[in-house]
């Protein structure tokens, strides 16, 4: 499968429901509460057809399927249940994802883009501000929905597999680590671009500002934007968006 | 500027918005000349379909002039007339050079809302229709932005009118990909289930391919009037026979048709909590009409045939996949590719081979937007399609 988002090995711990990155907090967005609709459906159907017993059956399945397939990606069901029971779940366990997209460029031309300055801090746009701070560091900013900043910097360091790797200076406020690797991929599929993001790597400390900066952005999501948005910068010169874009509200994306 | 937006379920409004800008270099802002409704706006509208926000601007069929580019436009002016293909493509990923535009992998911006609900992958992205498929805004409007304008507007050549370059956008595109899917040999006869606009440009579109007979089927009388004057078919009313099937088999001396086109759908769209109110409604109306059009065109599908499936579809029950199996059929399937398809259908337009003008039964302005999508909705006055001129 060409192009696509491989989930290769999300690790448990990250397996959280929760939020979308698409919709900020106070957005309202139809489709929240469409499972009580669907059940009630499904108990107007029990009542009126009663000779078709499958029915209800039928559409309980339906919800049932659509509660999992949230619990793994963060569309916006059960959103303050999912979250309580992924703070606690999430305790004690190591923050890590590894996600692969296939890019139609070579290795070399993506590695030169990659390390291209303004490439990063329009990938993680949205869930970290970056700014360069000169021999390839960068400063990383994260604030909270309540508003609490973290900072640290990081230092680009060499990837495993020739790839390009960063890691965050000592005393960071969360101490991280990632690397993205690039290897040729089938015919003329172009090059597989592979990104491991690790938080809290060996010898740090897991705190409190690691638990609320997941509590905002499940870390497979980060990933996968990060790369997509690679993926499209690359190809095309442009991150598609909808901002500032016209809508009868005060919001408009 | 004025716009048709989408303020919550059943209720469609028109306001002032602010007007849209160039955003990123390759975008151009189109003035709308011409928009239409389209069936699958319905869903939403009807709150089957779930991620519209209170004052989306909706509308994804439209055509227009070029009022302003972005530095880096290189095929297109101001006052260029151009018509757009629903949906926004980059022409540059794996599958637009492999011309399969809608699933272009450069278009969505809001991946996490679609990618859970296909496996993790996205479609292209698409104007005023949901932010699961990207929450761009719509062209029921003075003004709409269209991304990578060069690959997505397509210059009208002269002596092809507004009201038919309109169509150009989406019923023709979708209809014609639906016909190319059957690959037609000359004795072809295909069977199209639905008469709307999708279904009319669909059974033209197998004409110009060089069917022999095509088979339409629906309810609406206006409608199978349409397909027997417009396209040529022959029609079978399907409230008036007792079996779709035999109908079929009896006028193709038992083969079945070579081929079969779903122009229905399920009211339903590719897209997540939607899945759960298809069942819902589905256990609601088990001998749904709707549901039965695929899989009669299905069991009518003669051995070794083609099953082509424009209609829109979530979670389907009781598909007959033994039928399709034994009887060795293909199915092709996908959202329009429109891109693909443009340059033979404003050829066809500019020969008069195809002329989708007649789809247009209702015209309104802008202003009268909801008015409009109540009688498109309900088939007030045989009404096919609304168009809005802003």
């Amino acid at each position: 499968m060409a192009s696509n988002i491989l989930a290769i090995r999300p690790r448990e711990s990250l397996r959280r429901g929760g939020h979308s990155s698409g919709v900020s907090a106070g957005e309202a967005m139809q489709g929240i509460g469409w499972i009580p609709v669907a059940l009630s459906a499904a108990l107007i159907v029990s009542g009126l057809a009663g000779r078709k017993k499958g029915a209800v059956a039928l559409a309980l399945t339906a919800c049932a399927g659509m509660a999992a397939a949230s619990a793994g990606y963060g569309v916006p069901l059960h959103r303050g249940r999912a979250d309580n029971k992924g703070r606690s779940g999430t305790a004690g366990a190591t923050p890590e994802v590894e996600r692969a997209i296939t890019i139609g460029k070579t290795a070399d031309e993506l590695r030169r883009l990659w390390l291209a300055p303004g490439t990063l801090p329009q990938l993680v746009a949205g869930f970290a501000t970056l700014h360069p701070a000169g021999d390839g560091r960068m400063r990383w900013e994260i604030r909270t929905p309540l508003g609490r900043a973290y900072q640290w910097e990081s230092e680009i360091v060499d990837g495993p597999g020739g790839g390009v790797g960063w890691r965050s200076l000592p005393g960071a406020a969360i101490p991280n680590e990632g690397s993205v690797r690039f290897d040729a991929a089938p015919n003329d599929r172009g090059t597989v671009a592979t990104l491991h993001v690790r938080f809290d790597p060996p010898g740090g400390a897991l705190g409190e500002g690691l638990l609320q900066l997941l509590g905002t952005t499940p870390l497979n999501l980060v990933a996968d934007n990060a790369l997509r948005r690679f993926k499209s910068l690359v190809e095309t010169g442009e991150i598609p968006t909808t901002e500032r874009q016209p809508a009868a509200r005060a919001t408009t994306r | 500027m004025r716009a048709l937006y989408w303020n919550g379920v059943n209720d469609l409004r028109v306001g002032t918005v602010k007007d849209p800008e160039i955003i990123n270099p390759r975008d151009a802002i189109l003035r709308v000349s011409l928009s239409t409704t389209c069936g699958s706006d319905l869903h939403f509208i009807d709150g089957y379909i779930p991620t519209m926000k209170s004052g989306d601007v909706i509308g994804h069929e439209f055509m227009g002039v070029i009022e302003e580019i972005g530095p880096e436009v290189k095929r297109l002016a101001k006052g260029d007339r151009v018509v757009v293909p629903s949906f926004i493509v980059c022409g540059q990923c794996w599958y637009c050079q492999h011309s399969l535009y809608s699933l272009c992998d450069n278009t969505h911006p809001k991946p996490e809302l679609q990618a859970p609900l296909l496996g993790g992958h996205t479609t292209a992205g698409i104007y005023g229709y949901t932010h699961a498929f990207g929450g761009y805004a719509g062209a029921h409007a003075q003004y709409v932005r269209v991304p990578f304008a060069d690959n997505d507007c397509f210059k009208v050549p002269d002596g092809v009118a507004d009201d038919t370059a309109l169509f150009l956008s989406d019923a023709a595109p979708t209809g014609y990909m639906g016909a190319d899917f059957c690959n037609i040999q000359p004795g072809d006869t295909v069977a199209v289930w639905g008469c709307g606009g999708v279904g009319l440009m669909a059974q033209q579109s197998a004409r110009l391919m060089g069917a022999e007979r095509v088979i339409a089927i629906d309810r609406f009388p206006e409608r199978l009037q349409m397909a027997r004057e417009h396209a040529g078919s022959e029609t079978i009313d399907y409230t008036a026979v007792d079996s779709v099937l035999e109908t079929l088999m009896e006028m193709t001396g038992g083969r079945g048709p070579d081929a079969c086109i779903d122009a229905v759908g399920m009211e339903a769209h590719g897209t997540g909590p939607q899945y759960a109110y298809d069942r819902v409604k589905q256990a609601l109306r088990l001998e749904t009409d709707r549901g039965q059009a695929l899989r009669e065109a299905v069991m009518a599908c003669r051995k070794g045939g083609t099953l082509s499936v424009l209609g829109v579809y979530g979670l389907i029950d009781k598909f007959p996949m033994g039928a399709i199996m034994n009887k060795g059929m293909t199915v092709r399937s996908a959202q329009q590719h429109g891109q693909a398809y443009m340059d033979r259908l404003l050829s066809h337009a500019q020969k008069g081979e195809l002329n989708p003008a007649y789809l247009a039964t209702h015209r309104f302005s802008l202003e009268d937007g909801p008015r409009g999508y109540d009688m498109f909705k309900h088939k007030t006055d045989g009404c096919v399609r609304a168009v809005f001129a802003p």
